[in-house]
This record gives C-alpha cells, sequence and structure tokens, in this order.
C-alpha cells in the first residue's frame, strides 16, 4: 500500500467549473550549470525540443 | 510523498566514475584546495591540504604556501597575499590604503594602469662559461668557484602571481596522482566580473591548466549536495541556505534544488566579516594574556604598531592561532596557543576554551547571524521554509558560528546543516573546508565524461561562461492536486504537492498514492490547484508552573510555534472517474474493509507554461482522468 492515501470522496461533491484559468506567470532564473540534471535539462531542450516524449523515446 | 521522478535522468555515460585525471581547484583568496573526487582533499608537498595563497621571495628562493605564509614575520614586504581579489581588477580600483604587512601593490612600471608586486631577490651570478668536457678526466674535476649572486628587483603582475601559484597547485595534484592532469574546474567567486573571470581563466591557462569550467561558488556547492551521497534524508526538492565565511568575506545564498537542478533565489556577500576578524579578537586575548603573565607590554592590532618588536609578535600569533582555531574546531577541549620568543625573546603559552571563545567572537558571530536574517527578509523566504543549511568556508568549520546561527537566525530546531547530521567531523562529506573543491572535481569528472563529438559538443559549450542556456523560466506559484473529502481541513481534502515553485521548465513530477473508494461507489475527484506556501504562527502560553518548579519561572514569556500552511490560491482545472480497478482490503489491518485504488499522478509543466495532468490507475486497463491547462 502506498504511504498517501485519499479519503473517499463525498457523495454531494460536483466538479467546480473553471473560469478560462492559467498558471501564474513562470519567472525567469539562471541555472547553475552544474551535475547530471543539468545535462538532462540541456538534452531535453537543446535536442528534444523541450518534450518530455522526445527525449524519453 | 511517493516517489517523484526526475526531469529525465542523466544517462549512464554522464555518471560519475573514477576518472581521476581530471581535479577541481578551489581557489579562495587565502587558501586554495584540491581535490580529484575522494573525500579528502590533495596534500601538497608540505602535507598541507588547505593550501595558504602566499608567494615569498627570500634570496634565491621562492616559497609558496605556508611556508611563504611563515615569511610574514620576518620578510612581509617580499611576501605576496591577497592576489586573488585583485585579478583583473585595474590599479586605480584598488583602494591604496592596504596593509602593509606584505608587499605592496604598486603601478606596474610599463604597463599603464596594471597592479603588481615588487619584490627583492637575489639573482645567481652569471654562471661561468662552460668548460669542454672533452678529454678532460672526469674525476679532476673540482668545483668552480660560485661567484656571489646579484641583488635584483623583480616585477610580478597579478596575472604572474596567479600563475606562479596556481602552477604549483597543477604540479602538486600531478606529483600526488602520478599522472598528468587532463583538465580542471576552477572556482570563481559570484561576486567576479567578466574582467576577473577573464584574467583567472587566463592566469590558469598560463599555468598550463585546461579549464573546464570556471564554476560559481554557489554552484560548486550544489554539485556536491545534490548528488546521492550528500544525504538520503533529505528531500530532492528543498530550499538551502550556503552560508559562506573565509579570511576576509562572508557570501550567503540561498538556492532552490529542485531534483537535482539548482538556481539562486537571492544571495548577498561582505567583505567586513570572516576569520580575520577572528584572528583579530583572539590575537588581541593572547597578546593580553602575555602581558599580564610576563609584564612584557605588547600592542596588537593596531593601525600603526609602536614598533617592529610589536608588528613581528602579532605577525607570529597571527600565524599561531590558526591552529589554536582548529583545535577550538575539532574538539571540545581548550586550546592552546604557543609562540617561542613572541616579544624581547619571551616565550608565550596561552590556552583558551570553547565557551571563552564563542564568547570573544560572538560580535562576529553576530554579524553572520543578522546577513542571513537581513537576506531571508529581503528575499521573503521565512527561516523556517529553509530545508537546509550547508557551511562553506575555513571559518564555518566553528560548531559555536553554527549554533548561533540556529538559534539566533530563527531557523526550525530540526534544521538540517552538516553539525546536525554529523557530517563535518573528521573530514567527512560536509566538511566546508573540502566542499567547493571535491565540486570541482565532481563536475570535472561530469564534463570529462561528455565525447567532444556531435550532441554532447553542444553540451559542453554550455559550461563555458557567458552561455545563455542557463536561463530559464520557472514556476512562481507550487502545483498540486487536492483530492476533496469532508475532513474540514485547510485544503479541503488531501494536498499532493507535485511541481514547487522555482521549479524549472519544462517539468515533470510523478507521484504514487492511492485514492480511497467505498463499497457502493468508485467514483473519485481531483481539483488542481495553484498554491501559496505560508508559515502560520501559534502563540502558546506555558502551562501553569507548580510551586516546585521554581527555578523555571523566567521562562514565562509565550512561545511561538510556527507551522507550514498551503494556501489555495487558483483553481485550474478538476476531473472526475470511476475507478475500475479497485480492491477491498483484506485481512488484519486495520484498514480492512476498505476499498482502494492505486493510481499515479503525472503533471507536466510545458516551457509555455500549459499544464497537463494525469491520473491514471496502475494496471492493465486501468481508468485516466486529465486535465489540460492552456498557457
Ligand atoms: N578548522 C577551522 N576552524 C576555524 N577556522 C578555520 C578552520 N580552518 C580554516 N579556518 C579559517 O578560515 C579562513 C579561511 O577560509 P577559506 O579558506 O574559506 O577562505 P578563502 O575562501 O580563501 O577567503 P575568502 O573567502 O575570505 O576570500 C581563515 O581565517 C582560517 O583561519
Ligand atoms: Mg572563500
Amino acid at each position: 500500500m502506498a504511504s498517501i492515501q485519499t479519503n473517499v470522496l463525498p457523495k454531494s461533491y460536483t466538479l467546480p467549473s473553471v473560469a478560462n484559468p492559467s498558471i501564474a506567470g513562470p519567472s525567469s532564473s539562471r541555472l547553475l550549470p552544474v551535475g547530471p540534471a543539468y545535462i538532462s535539462h540541456l538534452r531535453l531542450t537543446i535536442h528534444h525540443d523541450h518534450s518530455f516524449e522526445a527525449h524519453d523515446a | 510523498m511517493a516517489s517523484n521522478t526526475q526531469n529525465g535522468s542523466a544517462d549512464p555515460s554522464t555518471e560519475i566514475s573514477n576518472l581521476p585525471d581530471v581535479v577541481g581547484i578551489n581557489f579562495g583568496n587565502s587558501f586554495a584546495s584540491i581535490a580529484d573526487g575522494q573525500a579528502e582533499c590533495i596534500a601538497n608537498e608540505d602535507g598541507e591540504r588547505q593550501i595558504a595563497c602566499a608567494l615569498s621571495f627570500f634570496g634565491e628562493e621562492m616559497y609558496i604556501g605556508s611556508p611563504a605564509k611563515a615569511q610574514l614575520v620576518k620578510n612581509s614586504k617580499n611576501t605576496i597575499v591577497g592576489f586573488r581579489n585583485l585579478l583583473g581588477k585595474k590599479f586605480s580600483e584598488i583602494p591604496q590604503s592596504q596593509s602593509t604587512a606584505s608587499a605592496p601593490i604598486i603601478q606596474h612600471p610599463e604597463i599603464p594602469d596594471e597592479p603588481a608586486y615588487k619584490v627583492e631577490i637575489l639573482q645567481p651570478a652569471p654562471a661561468p662559461l662552460p668548460k669542454s668536457t672533452t678529454g678532460t678526466p672526469a674525476a679532476s674535476s673540482a668545483p668552480t668557484p660560485r661567484s656571489e649572486p646579484i641583488p635584483a628587483e623583480r616585477v610580478l603582475t597579478v596575472s604572474e602571481v596567479t600563475t606562479i601559484f596556481l602552477k604549483s597547485l597543477l604540479q602538486s595534484a600531478e606529483d600526488f596522482l602520478g599522472k598528468r592532469v587532463q583538465g580542471a574546474v576552477i572556482t570563481v567567486p559570484s561576486v567576479f566580473t567578466d574582467a576577473q573571470k577573464h584574467a583567472l581563466e587566463k592566469a590558469a591557462k598560463d599555468a598550463g591548466i585546461i579549464v573546464y569550467q570556471l564554476l560559481e561558488e554557489p554552484a560548486a556547492v550544489a554539485a556536491v549536495t545534490t548528488a546521492d551521497a550528500w544525504s538520503s534524508m533529505l528531500p530532492a526538492d528543498r530550499t538551502q541556505l550556503i552560508v559562506d565565511v573565509g579570511s576576509s568575506s562572508l557570501s550567503l545564498s540561498l538556492l532552490a534544488l529542485r531534483e537535482g537542478l539548482a538556481h539562486i533565489i537571492a544571495s548577498t556577500s561582505s567583505t567586513s566579516t570572516g576569520g580575520d576578524a577572528i584572528d583579530s579578537k583572539l590575537i588581541t586575548f593572547f597578546a593580553n594574556e602575555f602581558t599580564k603573565k610576563t609584564k612584557t607590554p605588547l600592542t596588537v592590532c593596531s593601525e600603526t604598531p609602536p614598533s617592529t618588536g610589536d608588528a613581528r609578535a602579532e605577525a607570529k600569533l597571527r600565524l599561531a592561532i590558526e591552529h589554536t582555531k582548529r583545535t577550538i574546531s575539532a574538539s571540545p577541549n581548550a586550546a592552546t596557543c604557543s609562540v617561542e620568543s613572541l616579544k624581547d625573546g619571551v616565550d608565550f603559552t596561552g590556552n583558551i576554551n570553547r565557551m571563552r571563545f564563542d564568547m570573544l567572537v560572538r560580535p562576529i558571530y553576530d554579524s553572520v547571524a543578522r546577513a542571513i536574517v537581513d537576506l531571508l527578509a529581503e528575499a521573503k523566504v521565512d527561516p523556517h521554509q529553509v530545508d537546509e543549511i550547508v557551511y562553506v568556508g575555513g571559518t564555518t568549520c566553528l560548531p559555536g558560528l553554527d549554533e548561533h546561527i540556529g538559534f539566533a537566525g530563527g531557523f526550525s530546531e530540526v534544521i538540517n546543516t552538516p553539525f546536525s547530521m554529523g557530517t563535518v567531523i573528521g573530514g567527512g562529506i560536509g566538511d566546508p573546508t573540502t566542499v567547493l573543491a571535491r565540486g570541482c572535481a565532481v563536475q570535472a569528472a561530469l564534463i570529462a565524461s561528455l565525447s567532444s563529438e556531435g550532441e554532447d559538443e553542444e553540451l559542453r559549450k554550455a559550461f563555458e561562461h557567458g552561455s545563455d542556456l542557463v536561463d530559464v523560466k520557472t514556476t512562481s506559484k507550487t502545483l498540486g492536486l487536492v483530492f476533496p473529502d469532508n475532513s474540514g481541513n485547510e485544503t479541503g481534502g488531501t494536498w499532493i504537492p507535485l511541481v514547487l515553485a522555482e521549479t524549472t521548465l519544462p517539468a515533470r513530477r510523478t507521484a504514487t498514492f492511492d485514492i480511497g473508494l467505498s463499497e457502493e461507489s468508485k467514483r473519485f475527484a481531483f481539483e488542481l490547484w495553484e498554491v501559496s506556501e505560508g508559515i502560520r504562527v501559534e502563540k502558546i502560553s506555558p502551562a501553569k508552573v507548580s510551586p516546585s518548579d521554581a527555578e523555571d519561572e523566567e521562562e514565562e514569556e509565550e512561545e511561538e510555534i510556527k507551522h507550514k500552511t498551503i494556501i489555495k490560491e487558483t483553481l485550474l482545472g478538476a476531473a472526475e472517474a470511476e475507478a475500475v480497478l479497485g480492491i477491498k482490503v483484506k485481512g488484519p489491518s486495520k484498514d480492512a474493509g476498505k476499498w482502494t485504488t492505486t493510481v499515479e499522478a503525472t503533471l507536466i509543466v510545458a516551457a509555455s507554461g500549459s499544464v497537463d495532468v494525469s491520473v491514471k490507475e496502475i494496471g492493465k486497463d486501468g481508468v485516466v482522468a486529465t486535465v489540460k491547462v492552456s498557457a
């Protein structure tokens, strides 16, 4: 059994309606150019056009 | 939290294998160290692992490292220290009132606006004409009397000094490894300008070093602290404060670590706090002891020493307390300071225990703590949101500093520091004096593992300074799922954070967990929320003290307890589905009779800011519920 378990959904629950949302504007940062994760990030962005599917393929 | 997968994992080819022909060099202003990927730093021929950045000329000899530093007592005007910070600077940019306890900085006689040092040396006399060896019986060749060396002046630029010094580091490394060094990564302070970086790179190249990368100090730290060996206890997504206290500078960096990727959230540095200030306190303390014990007057740490005797005594004490401080750091026992013929031929031995030491240098501890408080306040990060403190620089070896920062900084009692994790003692992985060099060594091995063709060639370029590949977008707020229930808690259900604020895009995170179902209904639903993390302060008045506990009565103050909170901000979407793979828990467990289904939730935030969520039952033909949010 996984370490997290959610409770049973209340019967009365109805899906809320969502009005045209989007995430808060991303911020700009400078990565520290270090470590294997940085190389993975570069492979993803340079060679796989930011796509996880292409990267995993 | 269940498993989170990294932003794609590195290929095995980039795994750090044993490649001891590359090294990491920490080039500080006062000490340098070299690492080859092992736990300890490499010792030079004097057995030093913290190698003093000093160069001294005495007669025909040139000394480097601690033998050069020792020359500060009697040969200070030919002894060069503090050169790293001057790299890449113009003469006119350097304040002229700098200490005269070492070779002064002068305007280079030929190069305009170039800082340099002038030292007195003895040049070997021109060798006599070589005799012809032919026909001369070897045994009868008596040594030619050598003529006296000639006094001369030598002018060295800051670059030349650096090159000589770095070359000696390279030599030490090659002697130790028994092979040529193929490449190196070298630290550079974050405050260095481009001109200074270029000057350092050039000086290193002139020393024969193949520079793979100049790594800013916080990045060198991240290379170590994002590696598995650092700690299996700490989450891969965390906020880390790096506290670097060297001899003449204090640098603080607040880092967001996200599955091995790191960036700086806030940073600051100053040159008024450091080991030098501690030294002055300690020297004054011992000088007073000396006068008390021996009735010999001694004035130290004054702008203008009353006599050469005082100046020399101070220089001797400065050298001696290096050992005293290290003893204070390493053991709870009293530390001694001994100097033969400190002044007027009178010897000195004194000692100080940790408690007295910590009291003495409290003002320095205080200014470090104050700088931390200021940085966090400016970054709007509560000390309780800092998960880890990492120490760098010799001065942070002092356990009293860690204790002081812990409480004066307002951190959680369970904050992770190398002291709390027990990794400082005995040159462990948390040893503040080796972290930078080791980080550079790990990074050098990583870069060496990239081939120099094709795709990798382009990746290598990304390590050159000035590469814009480091410019990324990061999330501003934390994204996660709420599974609604009747619990009435602050999030209205079970909150499963997936992509934290400050995560580099594109980002993908996965979590596996169980969803509760019921006998009658297999329906489940979730909402995708953007949240902000806060801190709630709870005030607790102490329990009434019984008369028998009279001693504790002073602690009547209200106690504050901080709790982390989640504030739901924007609902981004919601989805529901009927589980098809639910199972009823059997057996004696307390959950027996409950229905659950195991799912894998994946959240992807694209570089554009669009979001894809899928919650999928694990198993054949499992149901999938998805939410899409456009950018
Ligand atoms: N074990 C120790 N305990 C206490 N202090 C130490 C210890 N080891 C070194 N130091 C002190 O740390 C200081 C040197 O630190 P470090 O090597 O990090 O400085 P640096 O990076 O060369 O200089 P800076 O960062 O100030 O430009 C010196 O003051 C030294 O006396
Ligand atoms: Mg330093």
